[in-house]
């Protein structure tokens, strides 16, 4: 059985739809990412698992816990929820200390004062923060405070813990820590988590499984793996991982190889979906990872450079040093294909090769 | 670890089990504060519009309803004439005072001109002062045989000036709110976006065309709401009226509705009540307007809340010359009657034939303590501002909570209802309450005590208490309350644990404001005081009577003195500041 269930959730704003028809299941111990860019619903989601924020439509249930049912008229009130929420700002009470702040959701859980110091003790030693316990919120770096929000939450063991955008407010080197301290945290205490975040490095990471959301739906549900290998769409290819689009026409199909023709006559060998059809207009999804640099001047002359590699002739159109390499543009029939390369190419041409196993297929027109 | 994070399952460890129950704790008590705000205002107004229906007087248990009351109210040429003079000098005053303070602030804003700061302070003083006290000292210094009149009268050989006259009083209307005006005006324009005045400067606008075209929109929901506020205030005035239109024999609405409460005979309750119902409308319809107009205003107007420096405006030669006459001003306006209200008290006559220091005395304050009945009013001065201003703190900080920080149905009319009593006169709420504890038998047992004070003085107060805290909560991040009830606080511990705490310096401003606005309070208690529960004001009043002038200048002065010393302590130990 699920720990949380979320069906067709909707949230209406006059004629918006913010959510339209959410649902997924999570399983107990996992940690679930919600991902997409900013306005695509997926903090309307969490707000609404937390109880913040009032869907329109749709049900929630936690366990065997009806917590929202829009058709019902069922709207658990979030104190009752027994969720923990870690807000992006936060959101320490300045007027309390980190103790104060830890020790609250077990004062007003009506534990004892002591037993309650024990646990929060506990839960600071945890979050590493105990030695800062008498400190006030406006005392502590990003990060503390962080740890301190993330204490706040555990010390009363929720049944869901929910995370928006925990670590968008600290910077590059300190994200990068904490989000491999918040992994291992997690994993230890196997609490089902539901993290939010725009960033795909941080969902790639983190997750047991993502949910890639746009406009308030659901674009695709897998393991990380799975959502960078197999993109559901143009969009998710270029959201997470970064992309490249080619648009050609299916020529031939073989050996579970379709040969596609580039508007400018170049040839492209891909690995075929099942449902692909000669003829069909296509877009070709090249990761910049998956583009080498074969040479400027002579590609003719370089020897084949293996069997399922494909030789594309392009233009340079610009050439950025970024110290241990060189980010290249090079328009090809017209598209711009951007890679990172270490060698410095003195020639405006450039022959690219590019594997025919990691390159995804889509079957419809990409706008470049 | 384990211990902490546990796999706990039941969502019913949750500490609130207010969800499953029909009505809330938290709903339970959102209700009764918007209740208690329905009632206080319904104790006033309900008791008014009764009466104005009724033949007989409202506590008269042979009740049958008439329409003769209004019709009585048609014919009557005295009530009339009371009505248009106070009409008029509402008119005229909302026009020198908002010209005036409008002005002040302009300059003390978005300008250069020399000693801001003390001219601010100076304008702001008679803000936190009775009106009784400000009205006493002109008429001490420019009432026709006042100190100033006289050294006029003596050097000229005539005084271009007469107070007993309707313009007159108007004017000094006028003058007494002009400092609303300016707090309000001051307040935008200190928010006002500095690039807006620097892109019309860029275009090639001249200083003026600036001020005309860019500042003076840009704070005009401030004037607008400060002419609604001024226009009532000049209807409800009653110390202008009382002080030079008595003796000058003008009637107004205020000053007719007061000589009813010290009348011999029983007045004629239901005429009475028509008649105020029928003033109760006007400005109510006003109010109304008014917020229609501030609704398309905040339209088109871009207040940014960011502390900013505007450059101020180069006066170049026109510095000097400008700062003396607005310094000139202040002292005519606020200082020489100050100075004269504090000598009047210590001297046995003021006139310019004699030296005052050969007229000292204590006399005027040996009256007042001697009395245990002045004593007294001073002592329930101090209680009820200090005791019932906390009261009234606590229940408006509540309310304030329930209308910005709660799911309250109804905190949109709750919103609208706490806002109401700005078209409530003083006087017409003292007339209601008293009205009400005669009629509702349950509410007998407070007539006369200072607490029935305290409930008329709440009430007409929510307005200022609320507008003092609004701000305050607006600021505070809602995810700090969201943050609350999502680790299991149910909405009242999060207001009490958390919004509140959080909030601690705004209530402490929010208390100083009542407190003064408590302790300057005297209209409305004058249908409400008995034998026992006499204030400041009713003291003065009653001085003032029987031509007393010193002792109500001691008066007057006691209640300036512990305004001050209230303000500074207030800025020592509470750490409030007064407004800029």
């Amino acid at each position: 059985m699920p720990r949380l269930s979320v069906q067709s959730l909707t949230k209406q704003f006059g004629a918006v739809r913010a959510l339209d028809g959410i649902s997924f299941d999570v399983a107990d111990g996992e940690l679930v990412t919600l991902l997409g860019p900013s306005g695509c619903g997926k903090s309307t989601t969490l707000f609404a698992i937390a109880g913040l924020d009032r869907p329109t439509g749709g049900r929630i249930l936690l366990g065997d816990r009806v917590l929202f049912d829009g058709e019902a008229g069922i709207a658990v009130a979030p104190e009752a929820r027994n969720c923990g929420l870690v807000f992006q700002s936060y959101a320490l009470w300045p007027h309390m200390t980190v103790r104060e702040n830890v020790t609250f959701p077990l004062k007003i859980r009506g534990s004892r004062a002591r037993a309650a110091a024990v646990e929060v003790d506990k839960v600071l030693e945890l979050v590493e923060m105990l030695p800062f316990a008498e400190r006030h919120p406006h005392e502590l770096s990003g990060g503390q405070q962080q740890r301190v929000a993330l204490a706040r939450t555990l010390v009363y063991q929720p049944a869901l813990l929910l995370l928006d955008e925990p670590l968008s407010n600290l910077d590059a080197k300190l994200r990068e820590r904490t989000r491999g301290w918040l992994k291992e945290l997690q994993s230890r205490l196997r609490v089902t988590t539901i993290f939010v975040t725009h960033d795909q490095t941080e969902a790639l990471s983190l997750s047991d499984r993502i949910i890639v959301l746009d406009g308030g739906r659901i674009m695709q549900i897998g393991t990380p793996q799975e959502i960078y290998r197999a993109p559901a769409t143009p969009f998710i290819a270029d959201f997470i991982g970064g992309t490249n689009f080619l648009a050609g026409t299916v020529k031939a199909l073989v050996d579970g190889q379709a040969h596609v023709s580039l508007p400018d006559g170049q040839m492209l060998s891909v690995a075929a979906a099942p449902t692909l059809v000669t003829g069909q207009q296509i877009t070709v999804s090249i990761r910049p990872q998956s583009v080498h640099l074969v040479s400027g001047v002579a590609a003719d002359a370089v020897a084949s450079p293996g069997p399922n590699a494909n030789l594309l002739r392009g233009r340079i159109v610009q050439r950025e040093f970024l110290g241990p390499c060189y980010q290249y543009s090079v328009s090809i029939a017209d598209r711009l294909v951007r890679f990172e390369a270490a060698e410095d190419l003195a020639s405006n041409d450039a022959t690219l090769a590019v594997q025919a196993e990691s390159c995804t297929v889509f079957a419809f027109e990409v706008g470049p | 670890m384990s211990a902490i994070v546990g796999a706990s399952d039941q969502g019913s460890a949750s500490p609130a089990r207010g969800a499953t129950l029909l009505l809330s704790r938290d709903r339970l008590i959102q209700f009764s504060l918007a209740a208690i705000v329905v009632l206080l205002i319904a104790t006033a107004l309900v008791p008014v519009l009764y009466q104005s229906v009724l033949a007989g007087p409202i506590y008269d248990l042979t009740r049958h309803f008439t329409l003769s009351n209004y019709l009585r109210f048609a014919k009557s040429q005295e009530l009339h004439q009371a009505i248009a003079n106070s009409f008029v000098l509402a008119i005229i005053s909302t026009l020198v005072g908002t010209a005036v303070g409008a002005l002040f602030a302009v300059l003390v804003a978005r300008t250069n001109m020399p000693g801001r700061r003390i001219a601010s302070g100076a304008m702001l003083l008679p803000l936190y002062v009775s009106h009784l006290i400000l009205s006493v000292g002109w008429f001490i210094m420019y009432g026709p045989a006042g100190y100033v009149t006289e050294l006029t009268r003596n050097a000229v050989g005539l005084v271009p000036w007469n107070l007993y006259s309707l313009v007159g009083m108007s004017v000094l209307a006028g003058i007494s709110s002009a400092p609303l005006t300016f707090i309000l005006c001051i307040g935008s324009l200190r928010l006002l976006d500095p690039s807006m005045e620097d892109a019309a400067r860029s275009v090639g606008a001249r200083p003026l065309r600036i001020l005309w075209s860019v500042t003076l929109p840009i704070i005009r929901p401030a004037l607008v709401y400060s002419v609604m506020l001024n226009f009532i205030g000049g209807l409800e005035m009653l110390s202008i009226p009382l002080i030079f239109g008595r003796p000058a024999r003008l009637n107004f609405f205020t000053s007719l509705l007061y000589s009813f409460a010290g009348a011999a005979t029983v007045p004629d309750y239901g005429l009475i009540g028509a008649a105020v119902a029928f003033f109760l409308l006007i400005i109510t319809i006003f109010v109304v307007i008014q917020g229609r107009l501030l609704r398309k205003a905040a339209r088109f107007t871009a207040i940014r809340g960011k502390a900013s420096r505007p450059k101020p405006f180069d006066l170049g030669r026109w510095r000097l010359p400008v700062a003396a006459v607005v310094y000139l001003g202040l002292l005519l306006a606020f200082g020489l009657p100050l100075v004269g209200l504090i000598l009047r008290a210590f001297v046995q006559f003021l006139t310019p034939l004699m030296s005052p220091w050969q007229l000292l005395t204590w006399d005027n304050f040996t009256m007042i303590f001697s009395s245990p009945t002045y004593v007294r009013s001073i002592r329930n001065s101090i209680v009820i501002a200090g005791f019932g201003g906390a009261l009234a703190t606590v229940l408006i900080a509540l309310v304030t909570v329930v209308i910005h920080r709660s799911d309250f149905p109804f905190r949109r009319q709750l919103e609208f209802i706490a806002l109401y009593p700005r078209a409530i006169p003083g006087i017409i709420a003292g007339l209601g309450v008293l009205w009400a504890v005669l009629w509702i038998p349950f509410l007998a047992p407070l007539h006369g005590t200072i607490w029935i004070l305290i409930i008329a003085f709440t009430m007409l107060d929510l307005p200022v208490g609320y507008g003092a805290l609004s701000p305050v909560l607006l600021q505070i991040d809602a995810d700090l309350d969201r943050s609350a009830r999502s680790v299991g606080a149910d909405w009242w511990t999060t207001c009490r644990r958390i919004v509140l705490p959080i909030a601690r310096t705004g209530l402490f401003s929010a208390y100083v404001l009542l407190f003064l606005a408590f302790f300057k309070e005297y209209a409305a208690a004058t249908f409400l005081y008995a034998h026992g529960s006499e204030i400041i004001g009713i003291s003065m009043l009653e001085f003032w009577g029987i031509g007393e002038v010193g002792p109500a200048a001691a008066l007057g002065v006691i209640q300036f003195a512990v305004t001050c010393v209230f303000i500074l302590a207030a800025q020592k130990w509470l750490g409030v500041k007064l407004h800029a």
